[in-house]
Formats: C-alpha cells, structure tokens, sequence
C-alpha cells in the first residue's frame, strides 16, 4: 500500500489542502474504527480496512471538494473497502468480547436494561445493509441524508433498512419478548 | 412530540456505548506509522520548490 504514498511536488496551495485533509483524516480516525468495527465485528480485520481506507483517501485527496462532507466521503471509502473485503475473507465473529462485556446500558429509573454484548453479538447476525444503517445512524450519529449520501440509495430505503433492523435486533436480544424492546424504540 | 421521542432508547443507546468504546481507545502503532508516512511526505513537499 505505501505506493498510495508516492507524492510529486506540489504548489503551496495543493500543500495547504493536504495539510486540512491530513487533520480530517486525523480527526475521523476513532469514528472510521468504530464504523469499521461494528460492520466486521473483528477487531484487526477492521483495522487493516480502515488503514487500507486511509491509504485510499489520501492517495485520491484530490478527487475531494473541500467543503463537501469529508466523514461521508471517508465513510463511503471504508464502506467500499468492507464489502471488497467480505468478499475475500470470511472470517467473522464478534466485538471484542473484554470491551463489551464490561459494558451494561440500564435504563432510567430501571425500566429495563440490555447489554452491550447482547447488541454487540445481535448486530453481527443482522443483514450487512441493515447493520450499517444502525452503526451510521445509531452508533455514528449520521442524519438520514449522510446515510444516504454514504450508502448510495434513497433516504425512504435507509428509514426502511433502519426500522427492519431495530426490529430485527431487538427480537435477536430479547426473543419472542423483543416486540416489548422495540415498541420503546421504534 | 410523541412519547416514544423521549424515552429511553436502550438499542440506541447501546449502539452508542459501542462506538464510544471504540472510539476512546488508545490509537495503535499501525495508525500512527500511516500519519508519521503522511507528514514526511508533507514535509518533503514543503521543502521541494513549487512546480
């Protein structure tokens, strides 16, 4: 990959834009690794791809327009990056299991509570279109637009994938009962 | 608003811990080769005259 790496001299104008682009690149880097890690569900694996989707980014920085949203240009890069992988390499298998199953979400006032693990494993077993909208919109905070923007597919068709997979992953936790969970989320 | 805007979202917000865990890891050595690559390259373009 260090080839994506190769520069020729540039002017100082293209020197400052590279110099924006690298802070970006800088600052997305813990929202590319969680993105990452949830669509894989294997820590190194996700990893290399967003490494891999570093390299990519930077090699074609030049393709970007500064002030359009570098996170859903970045994200459409690493998304990419994840299907061409998959498609290699099949080796799947959960989030890192000392991270999650440290980590316990309690309700207010005890109305309830699942862990992490729970949705950590679920989410794994989801369709990959559904458990991208969920790690974008829910992990990620990305609006249904940026989903959109990042997936290549109509905002109607993200709602659609979203609801799908809040049901799906709420019936994996829960069960039978997963109706329950999903009526306080839906 | 309806109700269900305000209440608890426990899938939410476990989907959000996740990527918070993520997040605030320490960034590995891999990572940080990739930037160090990228500054000398900056460094390097900043020191060659202009085209």
């Amino acid at each position: 990959m260090s080839e994506l790496l190769t520069e020729s001299p540039v002017s100082p104008a293209t020197l400052a834009a590279d110099k924006v682009f690298r802070d970006q690149l800088v600052a997305l880097i813990p929202s590319l690794r969680s993105f990452a890690r949830g669509l894989c569900g294997w820590r190194d694996m996700a990893d290399d791809m967003v490494q891999d989707a570093m390299l990519r980014g930077w090699a074609a920085r030049t393709s970007f327009t500064p002030g359009t949203n570098f996170r859903a240009w970045m994200f459409m890069i690493l998304r990419n990056q994840f299907y061409t992988t998959i498609r290699k390499d099949k080796r799947m298998s959960s989030w890192d299991p000392e991270v999650a199953e440290r980590l316990l979400v309690e309700a207010p006032a005890q109305q309830g509570a699942i862990h992490v693990a729970d949705v950590a494993r679920a989410l794994q077993m989801l369709p990959a279109e559904q458990r991208e909208v969920l790690l974008l919109i829910g992990a990620n905070g990305a609006s249904y637009d940026e989903a959109a923007e990042i997936i290549g597919c109509a905002v109607g068709t993200i709602k659609s994938r979203l609801a799908r997979g809040r049901r799906a992953l709420a019936l994996l936790i829960d069960g039978p009962d997963g109706d329950a969970l999903f009526d306080k989320v839906a | 608003m309806r109700q269900s805007d305000t209440a608890f979202d426990p899938i939410s917000a476990a989907l959000q811990q996740l990527h918070h865990a993520v997040a605030s890891e320490e960034l590995p050595d891999d990572f940080l080769k990739i930037l160090d690559e990228i500054d000398a390259k900056i460094a390097a373009a900043s020191a060659s005259p202009p085209p």
